[in-house]
């Protein structure tokens, strides 16, 4: 065998930048698994297994919940995204199967999203130039998720908390470069 | 430079005279102010004719004072920036604006088409329906070309847009239509009860109506009051103020659709910020507070630069400290519009004469070719005076009411239709003069009730009985519509109705007398209403004047109703940001750059860009990279980029089952390990898709799509999951992104993958034969997923790595073959080696082809059912003599032959009843250096060794062509499983 040296790449190779009272940047390292409860009858005792495990409980359709070191939103009826910040390791869903005991569907999708940051006092304004949910304090708060389009693309937006208002969009990473014109057009186009 | 007609004491706080603006009226340079309207500030300077009439070529002045002016339509800008029919009392002036007239040649005054007047007698409505009838041929070439570059509007540059626009969403629980005292008052109180309200406004100052009056609010100018109201709904967080926006259609559920200008227009314009910004907002509620527009009367010559409408005569003193005219006379059938007398007296305007038609009197004609002169009164008395105004009474703008179909109902007591709150659009409410309240103190009443009313219906507390004092005088109006002198040689003269399209009071007269009796008749055959303006001056007053022709009355008579949108929307807002490339997403694999650095030619492949060839220094013909390609990878090795397919996580303890009855092929006793090839059929029996299906654990399947149907197999299988099955457990993800894989096929394949993944592994053929399947780990230890699967027949492997190693991945790939002469190898080459190995793709799985007729009956299981299985038994899909996949070669091997030729007997005519088939793919083989094709022959199977004709009727070839087995390299599959 030939020694080699396989680098990785970010779909969007680090992307930042700032505009007028906004700001966009790829987010990029730890790796994300899907879970799903498939069978009914494994529902309590995976609930609580997560619990034990992430010392928060699985959220509820639409919600976000933190846990030490990550965080997991809900995206479809019984399935969850977890992103898990501080781990580098592409066998992840592996490690987590072992630790539900092969009962839940678990994939991996690190790689499969390309993930950007916004924020900034302007940050509303860029959104609302692509993305038609309302996400007015009243409706869409912090820690909330949500799955729907970002003009032509199909996004997930996560609303985190902190001082200034902070969002996610997720798109495939196959469209990364997509949602970057697409957020980087309706930022120039804010002022 | 002296602005002739503007005030010498500036008394409008609108206007900023301390920052003046240099602009051009067709050539001529002139000055305005910060504030101006184009329109006002030509007033300001003492010009009134700013057009050409559309089929007259009469002279035209500004008619209006906002967005139901009719006549004043200019061209703004220059180049490609200039925009044709921009209203000028609605453009804010701009220093550098450069106006120019339109529809005129060689120039504004002298205007050689002017001689389209005096053929009047010949132009009557609908002269074209009547006239040109011969001969036939002239119509399209000469006669309608003639006519539209005669009559007309402004003309598009011919040049791309070079603004930029976007599009939006907002959101409210109230929108405000209308920042007049009815929706301030609306805006204000349902903002201090907390309501998330949008109040939009068309003008680039706030206050509606009020901006144009000098009425007083609480004893002090109305412009007080309303910056008042301003600066408090500035203060909350929960109210977004949008001026410049224009609210043009109602759509439904709730949602709105409004246009927003750019603040502020500059010479140069900045492509940083949008020109115009579209929104679709998402409102539970709106209050219509939209005001009225007036109307006029039509008398002989009415169309005179000059004569304009009461409200703008006074609207533009009080608004813009410009005066209309030194001798002005008023013509009204109303009490308010005598407010137009007691402005301007005070501006020390002279008042030549007040006609109120109520009492008898009236202008029958006028003289002043390029501006009013003279006025004749009903006594045949002449009165010299350079402005008449105008005023006919009051129209709602209840158009938005009309975008569900609703029909307004006439209200005699105001002359004027009237929004029909039982057919309103869901959740409207209408306020204000729009609902036919005229005094400023109903205006603000009614502001106040509809927002009380929302705050009920949206369970908020509303303080009310805040009204301000304000004016509450009576509107006394008497319907009147047309002048009629009673002297034969003046009633024949025209009286103009709608002035955006010279529509006269004799043209609905002939409308009426030729049988278009109808509203909507009369509309389509004189062209009452249509163009930029949509008769927002005309309709009411057409519709008064057929009233009369039919002597009946107007509820009689009918109206026609709005559709959207309000005012014009440029193409280029509805298009927003999507143009260019942002047309539509694009979708890279991540090889691409890497590709790209090999100079790959890119295909659109749905939305991915996928190479569909390499070409190399020398090179200049595709078909040249392709063949080295195809020999490159049948020699030696080659990669090919096939992360678009799509891959599908198939999870849970019924994975099996459900795959059962996905595919038509049993999938449960597949073992952990291997791959199978699978076909979909859809519902009716037809194949759907194909792909493979690799089993990783008992309960963990990767299933793969072709990268066409990825989405739409994806969608099939979780209405399956969800709908049809929804007690399998099963869990489904797509895992087309996380995964970049590379197709590493020919007889080298298994030498280069030996170098790249970890030496725990053993890929030899015993160890890990055809349709093998595993995880691997490469470069010490990173996660890969070995395929032994081939596409084009050659001994192959699939590598998928997580897609963040894509990239270095086919770098080391590429790096570590170069010694067995690696190539990298495109779409192209795919193509060419799978039609070379018999394997249907897109073109053959077309939507039309059952498993029989693909040659894959034999896969389909009798031992369990699956979708489309039933549908499959059809008579019609299991004719013995139905079409058969079949190979094809010319008969001449140096011909060459088309996809989509169609076969025929040798020597029959290629007509559908002689028919046997058709070719599906063709492709120069350079494995067997000539063209070779798929394609479906009836019984074709048993035809193998005859011969036909495919025929190609668009380029008018037939080549005679063999049948032959769809295997054409190693049929026996020797070299994929060695």
């Amino acid at each position: 065998m030939v020694k080699m040296k396989l680098d990785q790449s970010t779909p969007l190779m680090g992307y930042r930048e700032d505009f007028f009272n906004v700001s966009l940047s790829e987010l990029s390292g730890g790796e994300i698994c899907s879970l799903a409860i498939v069978s009914p009858e494994d529902e309590q005792m995976l609930e609580a297994t997560f619990d034990a495990i992430f010392d928060v409980s699985l959220p509820q359709p639409g919600k976000i919940s933190n846990f030490e070191g990550g965080y997991i939103f809900w995206t479809a009826p019984h399935q969850w995204f977890l992103v898990h910040s501080e781990m580098d390791d592409c066998f992840y869903d592996r490690k987590l199967q072992g630790q539900f005991n092969d009962k839940m569907a678990i994939t991996l999708q690190s790689d499969g999203w390309a993930r950007m940051k916004i924020e900034g006092p302007n940050c509303r304004k860029v959104l609302e130039k692509f993305i038609m949910l309302d996400l007015d304090d009243s409706v869409f708060p912090v820690g909330c998720a949500a799955r729907t389009l970002a003009g032509h693309l199909n996004i997930f937006i996560l609303r985190h908390g902190g001082s200034n208002d902070v969002y996610e969009i997720w798109c495939a990473r196959s469209f990364a470069s997509s949602l970057m014109e697409t957020l980087k057009t309706a930022a120039r186009n804010i002022g | 430079m002296i602005q002739s007609h503007r005030l010498d004491e500036a008394q409008s706080p609108l206007l900023d005279r301390e920052n003046p603006m240099q602009f051009s009226f067709d050539g001529r340079s002139l000055t305005g102010f910060s504030g101006d309207s184009l329109a006002s500030a030509l007033i300001a300077n003492g010009v009134h004719l700013t057009g050409r009439s559309f089929k007259y070529h009469r002279p035209r002045g500004i008619f209006g004072a906002g967005t139901e002016e009719p006549n004043a339509l200019l061209t703004v800008g220059e180049g490609a920036y200039a925009t044709p029919n921009s209203q000028a009392t609605t453009t804010e002036v701009y220093d550098g604006l450069v106006a120019k007239s339109q529809n005129r040649w060689p120039s504004l005054r002298t205007d050689i088409m002017g001689i389209n007047d005096a053929l009047a007698p010949f132009l009557t409505a609908g002269f074209y329906y009547k006239t040109f009838m011969w001969p036939k041929s002239f119509w399209e070439k000469l006669y309608e070309p003639m006519i539209r570059r005669a009559a007309g509007l402004g003309a598009l540059s011919g040049l791309d847009d070079p603004d930029t626009y976007d599009k939006g969403f907002l959101h409210c629980d109230v929108l405000v239509i209308g920042a007049g005292p009815a929706g301030l008052m609306a805006a204000l109180t349902l903002a201090r009860a907390g309501v998330r309200v949008i109040l939009a406004d068309d003008d680039f100052h706030f206050g509606g109506r009020l901006l144009f009056e000098s009425e007083l609010i609480d004893e002090r100018p109305a412009i007080d009051w309303v910056q008042k109201v301003i600066v408090e709904l500035e203060s909350y967080d929960h109210v977004r103020l949008m001026s410049r926006s224009t609210v043009y259609g109602v759509y439904d559920h709730g949602i709105y659709g409004m246009v927003t200008r750019k603040p502020g227009h500059r010479v140069n314009p900045d492509k940083a910020t949008p020109r115009e910004t579209l929104w679709r907002i998402y409102a539970k509620t709106s209050i219509l507070a939209a005001g009225a527009t007036e109307r006029g009367i039509a008398f002989a010559n009415n169309d005179r630069p000059g004569i304009m409408l009461a409200s703008a005569g006074r609207g533009y003193l009080n608004r813009y400290d410009a005066m209309v005219g030194r001798k002005v006379a008023l013509l009204r059938n109303n009490d308010g519009a005598k407010k137009s007398i007691a402005d301007l007296e005070r501006a020390g305007v002279e008042i030549v004469a007040d006609l109120d038609v109520r009492e008898g009197k009236a202008i029958i004609d006028c003289k002043g070719r390029h501006h009013l002169r003279t006025l004749i009164g009903e006594g045949g008395q002449k009165i010299e005076a350079d402005t008449l105004l105008v005023s006919g009474g009051w129209n709602p703008n209840l158009h938005l009411t009309c975008h569900h179909r609703g029909r307004p109902k006439w209200n005699e007591e105001i002359a004027a239709f009237v929004p029909d709150k039982a057919n309103l659009p869901d959740g409207m409410l209408v306020a204000g003069a729009a609902a036919g309240h005229f005094s400023t103190r109903l205006c603000l009443l009614d502001g106040e009730q509809a927002a009380k009313e929302i705050g009920a219906r949206l369970s908020y507390e509303i303080q009310t009985d805040n009204i301000p004092l304000a004016d509450d005088a009576p509107y006394q109006v008497q319907a009147f519509w047309q002048v009629k002198s009673g002297i034969a040689k003046i009633d024949k003269k025209r009286a103009w109705v709608d002035l955006q399209n010279d529509v006269t009071a004799k043209d609905i007269a002939l409308a009426a007398q030729e049988g278009f009796q109808s509203v909507e008749h009369v509309k389509r055959y004189t062209t009452l209403g249509m163009a930029t303006d949509q008769g927002k001056t005309a309709n009411v007053l057409g519709l008064g004047v057929l009233s009369e022709v039919l002597d009946q009355s107007i509820p009689q008579t009918g109206t026609t109703i709005f559709r959207p949108p309000y005012t014009p929307v440029s193409i280029g807002a509805f298009a927003g940001a999507a143009r260019g490339q942002e047309f539509k997403p694009s979708r890279m694999t991540p090889s691409h750059d890497w590709a790209k650095s090999k100079g790959a030619v890119f295909v659109e492949a749905g939305l991915w860009h996928r190479a569909q060839y390499f070409p190399i220094e020398g090179e200049d013909h595709w078909r040249t990279s392709v063949d080295r390609e195809v020999v490159g990878v049948r020699t030696n090795v080659g990669v090919c980029d096939v992360t678009t397919l799509g891959k599908i996580d198939v999870q849970g303890p019924d994975a099996a089952a459900f795959l059962n009855k996905i595919y038509v092929n049993g999938f449960a006793k597949l073992p952990i390990g291997k791959c199978r090839y699978g076909l979909m059929l859809r519902e009716d029996g037809i194949a759907m898709d194909d792909g493979t299906a690799a089993r990783f654990s008992d309960s963990h399947y990767v299933i793969t799509t072709t990268t066409a149907n990825a989405g739409s197999v994806y969608q099939h299988m979780e209405f399956c999951r969800q709908c049809l099955w929804p007690e399998m457990d099963v869990s489904l993800m797509s895992v087309t992104d996380q995964w970049a894989q590379y197709a590493i096929a020919g007889p080298k394949s298994r030498t280069v993958l030996e170098q790249l993944i970890d030496p725990v592994y053993d890929i030899s053929n015993a160890a890990f034969p055809y349709m093998a399947c595993g995880e691997v780990t490469l470069g010490g230890g990173i996660r890969a997923r070995l395929f032994r699967l081939s596409f084009s027949g050659e001994l192959a492997f699939e590598l998928g790595v997580p897609a963040r190693f894509g990239d270095s991945v086919i770098r080391a790939i590429m790096e570590h073959g170069a010694a067995h002469d690696i190539v990298a190898y495109g779409i192209e080459s795919l193509g060419v080696m799978r039609i070379e190995k018999g394997h249907a793709a897109g073109n053959e799985l077309n939507g039309q082809t059952s498993a029989r007729e693909l040659g894959l009956d034999r896969m389909v299981s009798q031992k369990k059912d699956c979708i489309g299985k039933i549908l499959g038994h059809r008579e019609g899909l299991n004719w013995e003599d139905g079409v058969r996949l079949v190979g094809f070669k010319p008969v001449d091997r140096k011909a060459a032959l088309t996809a989509g030729s169609h076969l025929v007997a040798i020597g029959q005519e290629a007509i559908t009843q002689n028919d046997q088939g058709y070719l599906t793919s063709s492709a120069y083989s350079p494995t067997l250096c000539h063209t070779i094709a798929l394609g479906f022959l009836r019984c074709g199977k048993e035809r193998i060794g005859e011969t036909f004709e495919a025929v190609d009727p668009l380029n008018n070839v037939r080549t005679p062509v063999e049948v032959c087995s769809p295997h054409f390299v190693d049929p026996e599959g020797e070299r994929l499983r060695g």
